[in-house]
């Protein structure tokens, strides 16, 4: 009988005839609270902040400042004061780590992904513990990194006590001791022109923070990507003697790589404003652009400055979000 | 029959909204005060209200309303800034941290008290509090309300069974050595194998500029900036404090059973380094450390912690005591302890200042004051109210040695930039990335160019615009193309 019955409801749906809404009124209707929604809370926000970022606002001068000017991209751009210093050594900082641990996390999610897919005994429970770290706040997990898990061992950090058990040296992860783990040779429009900015410890100390808490989050949209791929392909792939890094590269890559794509661009986009991993550690070797960002607004009320990084910022965002778009788009 | 109906609304209404204003006017305006400051501050003003409108002092106001403006400095000053750049009029007085006094009466947004003020009246209250209060020149902007000061806690047991007294680390040289002393004994290494001699707030954050500022302090440097208001750290007195302090604390961390100063004859541990209130209270509360700077909180929490509450038949505590951080010379006159805490002020908007002035009295009163203490555990800034403390606050009174000793913090209208300076070349001096005639040097740089104005461009600024012009042209002719 209820098979009868379904039957019967699809065969009835297949018979009614099904427009698209042409009523105009009916579509603005659908269409309004998104529409607001996008006006108020992206453009108009978006809009301000570039119109500020080209004033000089303050708290002394106000919100919309007196004067346009250029003044704050001079600053930041080309002036070489300490503001400026600082934005091209935290730019730098912000490209460096964003390369480093979304590179990372791209493998190990691959990785992780490819592991996955395949059939085993708890999958579920597994697919679901990777997603912890990725639910957690950043701010408290990078806060427990920090005071619980990577301090010295006589402020009973983990690691380091556990180093000491083992007889082993202890490792200083972050703080004003960390190595320098080399030189990285930039470029500045402004004296001295070529400088070298420190990566330390602790830069890295911040990116494994940040592959622990987001690998699991391209696990799962690699994942996901996974999932269009025809299993007939590697059945036909098996009939015709592929090794199984061939059926990797002729097969799933080709296919995934869209989806991946996507998954760059998030990640990259999160990954150059990043602001909470990076706080907890109060080091201006691993500031982002972010974090000057706030300065500016929160500490010295410049909020045209403030405004000019942000806006250098989406700019660098939609830069390498149409770079990766450009270089995974499928190829036909 | 409606339309009938309706004009008796109407015109009922009518007499109803014009007799009020009638009426309003045969009474004198009523004026309600409006006050706002920290969640944490705000039940001890509410708490005193009635009292104000029923004193002398609140006569011709009828209400006062209290505002909590957030748990969070920062969120407070933001919406503080707010308010004032659209000239809200609706405060008549606000609660400021001491920083921030400068940057409000700098921008135009607080009233100058000077000339409202006795000529003594500042006298009664706590000198670093004052200064704090106190912007361009001798000019007054704001009001001593409740403090918070950097003093050093100590462990009287592990001390006086070592022979010693606390007067005998009034100076930095008694200081070190005797703490060496205790630190070698290899009792104490058997009581406590993890003890270290000094915990303090050397992490790269406000508090580690506190530290700093009292460790200047303590060798008579009582201003970063010289008499025409340029930056002078780079001092011969400055860096011998710092060295002084650089010398107390473990060279590169070699491992855990280095670290002790128990022979290498140093005071502070290399972890110290990156420590804020949080870890170095956790240090002292775990009995890990003889002494430690701290703000005034840590009374409470060694009070009521296992570890150190031990009392003797008096009642007094026999683990632990507080007492001023010590200074190079030892002197009475060395002042070496930072106030925090908060002071009150006038906004210019503000429609009813004579009013607000006298609530602002009020709170800074006894009564007032006192029930600070008790209410929320807020210091007094009122040295009168330390001469007789309520039953069971009596300890209050360990403090009040310190309170010759208070310092300001540098009062400037850009202070919080000044403060992330020093805060990153404090801590690359500490742990030895910078020399610290370097740091220091690097500071004064640092403060000058902030203190400056802001860059104007030359010969660039065509570069600028080239560069947004193209960067738009790109954008056209993508559009275009795709059209």
């Amino acid at each position: 009988m209820g098979i009868s019955q379904s039957t019967a409801i699809t065969s009835t749906l297949r018979d009614q005839e099904i427009n698209p809404p042409s009523d105009k009124n009916f579509v603005a209707t659908m269409m309004t609270p998104a529409a607001l929604v996008f006006l108020f809370g992206i453009l108009f926000p978006v809009l301000t902040g570039l119109i500020i970022s080209f004033t000089d606002s303050s708290a002394i001068q106000g919100y919309f400042g007196k004067h346009i000017t250029l003044v704050n991209y001079y600053e930041l751009l080309l002036y070489g004061g300490i503001n400026g210093r600082d934005f091209w050594q935290f730019t730098y900082q912000t490209l460096f780590f964003s390369f480093v641990a979304v590179s990372l996390e791209f493998l190990l999610g691959l990785v992780f992904a490819l592991m996955l897919n395949k059939e085993f005994r708890g999958r579920s429970l597994a697919r679901a513990t990777l997603l912890i770290p990725w639910a957690l706040p950043t701010i408290a997990s990078a806060t427990i990194f920090r005071y619980e898990i990577f301090e010295t061992a006589d402020s009973y950090g983990v690691v380091n006590n556990i180093l000491i058990l083992l007889g082993q040296r202890p490792i200083t992860f972050f703080g004003s001791d960390v190595d320098i783990i080399f030189n990285l040779p930039v470029i500045y429009p402004f004296d001295p022109f070529i400088t070298q900015i420190p990566i330390t410890f602790t830069m890295f100390t911040v990116i494994i923070i940040d592959v622990w808490k987001t690998t699991p989050f391209f696990s799962l949209l690699i994942l996901a990507a996974l999932q269009v791929v025809p299993d007939d392909l590697y059945k036909a792939a098996d009939i015709a003697g592929a090794s199984s890094w061939q059926k990797f590269r002729y097969i799933t890559w080709p296919l995934i790589m869209p989806g991946v794509g996507i998954a760059l661009v998030f990640r990259v986009m999160d990954a150059i404003r990043v602001y909470d991993a990076i706080i907890v550690f109060r080091d201006e070797s691993v500031y982002s652009m972010t974090k000057q960002a706030v300065d500016f607004w929160a500490l010295a009320q410049e909020y045209g400055l403030a405004s000019a990084v942000a806006v250098m910022e989406f700019l660098l965002i939609i830069f390498f979000a149409l770079l990766i778009i450009a270089l995974t788009r499928r190829r036909t | 029959m409606k339309k009938i109906a309706a004009m008796a609304i109407i015109v009922g209404l009518l007499t109803i909204s014009f007799g009020s204003i009638f009426l309003g006017s045969a009474k004198p305006a009523a004026v309600e005060l409006t006050i706002i400051v920290s969640d944490q501050q705000a039940p001890a003003i509410e708490g005193v209200v009635d009292d104000f409108l029923a004193s002398d002092l609140g006569d011709g106001v009828d209400d006062v309303k209290v505002i909590a403006s957030g748990t969070r400095a920062d969120d407070q000053l933001t919406y503080l800034v707010t308010q004032m750049t659209g000239e809200a009029k609706e405060f008549d007085v606000i609660g400021l941290d001491p920083i921030w006094t400068a940057q409000f009466a700098e921008n135009g947004w607080v009233i100058e008290l000077t000339d409202l003020l006795e000529t003594d009246e500042m006298d009664d209250y706590v000198d670093g509090m004052v200064t704090s209060c106190t912007y361009e020149g001798d000019k007054i902007w704001a009001y001593p309300y409740f403090m918070n000061l950097g003093v050093m806690f100590y462990r009287k047991d592990i001390i006086s069974r070592n022979g010693f007294t606390i007067g005998d680390f009034d100076t930095w040289d008694e200081f070190k050595t005797n703490t060496i002393k205790i630190l070698g004994n290899t009792t104490e290494q058997t009581l406590e194998p993890d003890l270290v001699g000094y915990v303090g707030q050397f992490d790269a954050y406000e508090g580690g500029v506190c530290n700093f500022i009292e460790w200047l302090g303590g060798n008579g440097v009582t201003d970063i900036f010289d008499a025409d208001g340029n930056p002078n750290l780079n001092t011969s007195k400055a860096q011998v404090a710092m060295e002084f302090l650089k010398g107390l604390i473990a060279p590169r961390y070699t491992g855990m059973w280095d670290d002790k100063g128990k022979t290498t004859g140093y005071i502070i541990p290399r972890s110290g380094l990156t420590m804020d209130e949080g870890s170095s209270v956790g240090k002292w509360l775990a009995g890990e450390s003889i002494f430690m700077r701290q703000w005034t909180f840590a009374y409470g929490s060694s009070a009521s912690t296992l570890n150190l509450n031990a009392t003797d038949t008096d009642g007094d505590y026999t683990q632990f005591g507080v007492a001023p951080l010590p200074t190079k010379s030892g002197a009475a006159a060395e002042k070496s302890s930072v106030v925090g805490g908060a002071v009150l002020s006038i906004p210019k908007y503000s429609e009813n200042q004579d009013e607000a002035l006298n609530l602002i009295r009020f709170l800074g009163d006894k009564a007032a004051q006192l029930y600070e203490l008790t209410e929320v555990s807020n210091f007094p800034a009122l040295k009168a109210a330390y001469d007789d403390l309520p039953a069971g606050y009596e300890w209050a009174g360990e403090f009040y040695d310190a309170f010759d000793k208070t310092l300001a913090r540098p009062v400037h209208p850009k202070y919080s930039l000044i403060s992330s300076s020093i805060a990153d070349k404090f801590s690359d001096l500490l742990s030895g990335v910078k020399s610290v005639g370097q740091a220091l040097g690097e500071m004064d740089a640092d403060i000058a160019e902030i203190i400056g104005g802001r860059p104007t461009p030359g010969f660039e600024l065509p570069v600028l615009i080239a560069a947004f012009g193209s960067l738009a042209a790109i954008f056209e002719i993508r559009r275009r193309k795709k059209k």
